[in-house]
């Protein structure tokens, strides 16, 4: 017993100093610190060099240069924080080698007058644990106030502020206080009532509680028991998995170390994308941390409770996201799912009991065991308690990962945040390829709701379709996916969902009569109703809902008409004369040769035998003098 | 190519040394999983080489044939699709005449698409080896092309 008091007193010591090493590095009283924005969203858009370039200089005053993830606002990436010894942060959005002396003024102690997109106070100088703790005091450009207020920043308050591979910035934004109260303070059953009385649900897409198979694991006979977390994410348009282990990979830890003491687990697995390198590096670097401080590994924190954790990296498959998928693929086994019951959290991995949680549940875990139920149900609705990350992506001005209370009104998510306005979206489509395509309308954002109407929140993806998004097209690409995305397993899933895509490409080559969509409606049903998996239940979804809102799309398409003037086989391309300029753009960029010339004035124009309908002149015409029509539509 | 695979990999953790991540690690490595490497898996873990063949097969990034010199994604997740990533692939699959595997007769290039890289933010995303490129449009594709070409 002595060596584990030892042990305790040496890691929680040891807490206390990374504790002040990370405040110091956070909001140093001396120096200016400057944090770029280096998730793959500022990486995709330059900002490794932009880091470059700031660390190389010469600096006139005390600077320190630091990688964060991101803060959730993806549009205005690369982002940077210049945050002064005062507490005031400077944020310079869409940054690029030019602009870069703004930041470098800055930082040089010059109040700057334009080109920033928005300031920040500290609410008591010194102090940021989270997004909360910064006040928005003057915004410039981007739209910042808009993007911000409406969201209650819990568990991704820390994204885009700390460096997610430094520990000590982790533990002084209040991280692994939640563990320190659990390991000494709580037993494992008091763990599983916070989360009950919590009521959290699984963000994975099914929305289940989690405490419910919390408790069937705990209470198993069998000692062996195994948590896996699911970072999977395949979900087309959702990323908040990403997001988490790129920004804040310790919280996601911490959740998951929480969910293992809590059911008597010594063996964790995370089982993520190999697509996503960055998240699996800062994983595994921050599991190398954690064991360094003792938070993994044997007698975490000197209490007797030990956890080794494992990353398994996935090749790309869809229905991995299915829990009894992905525990064939650990256990090295092709991933064809199981029938349910027995559920994993009876029989899972190796056949003992198995929790498998998504990312985004384990990193809301901290959070309740360290604020309590009670607090956790302040926002969101009695059903769905909490907040949600969501993915604001498509045909939207403002695109990001955001996270707003469960219930939220779509008008706030989608006009308010998003910055779109209502007659511009034609359609949403909620919830990854598996949810639904719905109208737009005001609804609320919670399960219920979007079952109602015929979705499904899923993990949390919300695209946006435009008027020019033709959204039988858009099934049939879904379809393709799905048919593509099959284990196999099932017969009907597996031949059905591939005779459903050959009836699209007739439906979108314009060859196809109207009968043809009741014969994709039965077959849709018959799909949903006979598959063994999530997957082949949830594949038509697409095709039900764009049947159900946006038939009459479906009915032009069966006259040879494709509204959205999207299909090729449908469209057409025509240079408005009275417009055109003869700057021989659309002459040098067809790949075809389809655009010809006369002799004389206004001499181009299109043939449309040569035609590949790529857009290519469409594109790069400057004076938009080229016309594509579909039938009536313009 | 070296006899022994795996003591290329004697440098891994413990902990990476699950078969996904042996698998994931030499598909970067070499671009392909070469049947040499199955045998030599199927003995160290006491399984059946059936049993990989039916995992790799499973998973979409793992190819039993080698690859291009250098690689393309399209990324054809839902927001990168509403925005045009198919005129890309249609634009590369033409310029580049792929065969079914998606690479280019000249073994130049590799082309595929994959679902959704979380770079929805900048749609449509096409990866070139490692570098995630954003906003692309079809009409630029030769340029890109062009630009890979010049890389060697």
């Amino acid at each position: 017993m002595d060596d584990y008091s030892e042990k305790k007193q040496a890691c929680l010591s040891n807490l206390e100093e990374l504790a002040r090493i990370g405040k110091a590095s956070l909001c140093p009283a001396q120096a200016v610190r400057i944090s770029i924005g280096l998730a793959t969203c500022g990486q995709a858009v330059g900002a490794m060099d932009l880091k470059e370039r700031l660390i190389n200089r010469q600096w006139d005053s005390t600077v320190q240069v630091v990688s964060v993830g991101c803060i959730g606002a993806c549009y205005a990436e690369p982002l940077v924080d210049v945050r002064m010894p005062d507490g005031i942060h400077y944020f310079f959005g869409k940054m690029n080698s030019k602009m870069i002396w703004h930041i470098i003024r800055t930082a040089e102690g010059e109040v700057p007058t334009q080109y920033f997109w928005a300031i920040a106070k500290e609410r008591q100088t010194g102090v940021v644990r989270s997004f909360a703790d910064l006040e928005i005091v003057k915004v410039n450009l981007g739209g910042f106030d808009e993007f911000f207020l409406s969201q209650v920043k819990r568990i991704s308050g820390r994204c885009g502020l700390i460096d997610p591979a430094n520990l000590a910035e982790y533990v002084a934004t209040g991280g692994y206080l939640a563990l320190k109260k659990a390991l000494f303070f709580l037993k494992p059953k008091d763990i599983i009532a916070f989360v009950a009385d919590s009521g959290l649900r699984g963000r994975g897409g099914a929305g289940f509680l989690a405490a419910s198979k919390w408790k069937i694991t705990a209470e198993s006979v069998d000692p062996i028991r195994f948590v896996v977390a699911n970072a999977d994410e395949g979900d087309p348009g959702a990323y908040m998995d990403r997001v988490l282990l790129e920004s804040d990979p310790q919280a996601v830890l911490e959740g998951l170390i929480l969910t293992s003491y809590a059911v008597g687990a010594s063996r964790a697995y995370i089982f993520v994308r190999h697509e996503y390198s960055l998240a699996v590096s800062a994983l595994r670097h921050a599991i190398e941390c954690a064991k360094q401080a003792g938070l993994l590994g044997q007698n975490i924190l000197g209490s007797d409770f030990s956890l080794r954790v494992t990353v398994i990296e996935s090749a790309g498959a869809f229905v991995c996201g299915e829990e009894t998928s992905m525990l064939q693929v650990i256990e090295g086994k092709r991933g064809t799912p199981h029938l349910r019951p027995p559920y994993p959290a009876v029989s899972g991995l190796k056949s003992h009991p198995t929790i498998i949680n998504n990312v985004e549940t384990l990193a809301n875990i901290p959070w309740i065991v360290l604020n309590g139920a009670k607090e956790y149900r302040a926002v969101g609705t009695q059903q769905s308690p909490g907040t949600k990350l969501f993915c604001l992506t498509g045909d939207v001005k403002r695109t990001g990962f955001i996270e707003v209370p469960m219930g939220i009104s779509s008008k706030i998510v989608f006009e308010k945040i998003g910055g779109t306005r209502a007659k511009k979206i034609k359609a949403l489509q909620i919830g990854g390829p598996a949810g639904g395509i719905l109208k737009y309308g005001d609804f609320n954002m919670d399960y219920e709701t979007l079952a109602s109407e015929g979705g499904c929140l899923g993990s949390g993806g919300l695209v946006v379709l435009n008027f020019r998004r033709c959204l039988v097209d858009l099934a049939r690409h879904l379809i393709s996916f799905m048919a593509r995305e099959s284990c196999g397993r099932c017969t009907i899933c597996r031949d059905g969902l591939k005779k459903l895509e050959s009836m699209f490409i007739t439906l979108t080559s314009g060859k196809a009569e109207v009968k043809i969509l009741d014969e994709i409606e039965e077959l849709s049903h018959v799909i949903a109703d006979l598959s063994l998996c999530g997957l082949g239940r949830t594949s038509v979804n697409s095709v039900l809902t764009t049947l159900r809102y946006f038939r009459s799309e479906y009915i032009e398409h069966t006259k040879g008409v494709c509204p959205a003037i999207f299909c090729k086989a449908m469209i057409d391309f025509e240079i408005i004369q009275s417009q055109c300029r003869d700057c021989r753009s659309c002459y040098v960029v067809c790949p075809s040769g389809a655009v010809s010339a006369r002799s004389g004035k206004q001499r181009f124009f299109v043939d449309l035998k040569l035609c590949i309908r790529c857009w290519a002149c469409y594109e790069t015409c400057p004076f938009a003098c080229i016309k594509s029509t579909s039938g009536d539509y313009v | 190519m070296p006899e022994n695979k795996l003591k290329d990999m004697q440098h891994l953790s413990e902990d990476e040394k699950e078969i996904m991540n042996i698998l994931n690690y030499a598909q970067d490595k070499t671009g392909f999983i070469p049947r040499s490497l199955l045998i030599e898996l199927a003995e160290n873990f006491s399984i059946p080489e059936s049993q990989l063949h039916s995992l790799i097969s499973f998973f979409n990034n793992f190819h039993t044939r080698p690859a291009g010199k250098h690689r393309l994604s399209v990324c054809c997740g839902t927001a990168c699709y509403a925005r045009g990533a198919s005129l890309i692939y249609d634009r590369l699959e033409e310029t580049l005449e792929l065969d079914e595997d998606g690479t280019s007769p000249d073994g130049f290039v590799t082309v595929d698409r994959v679902y959704c890289i979380g770079a929805c933010s900048i749609a449509p995303a096409v990866i070139e080896d490692e570098e995630i490129k954003g906003k692309i449009k079809s009409h630029q594709v030769p340029l890109l092309i062009e630009e890979l070409r010049k890389k060697g």
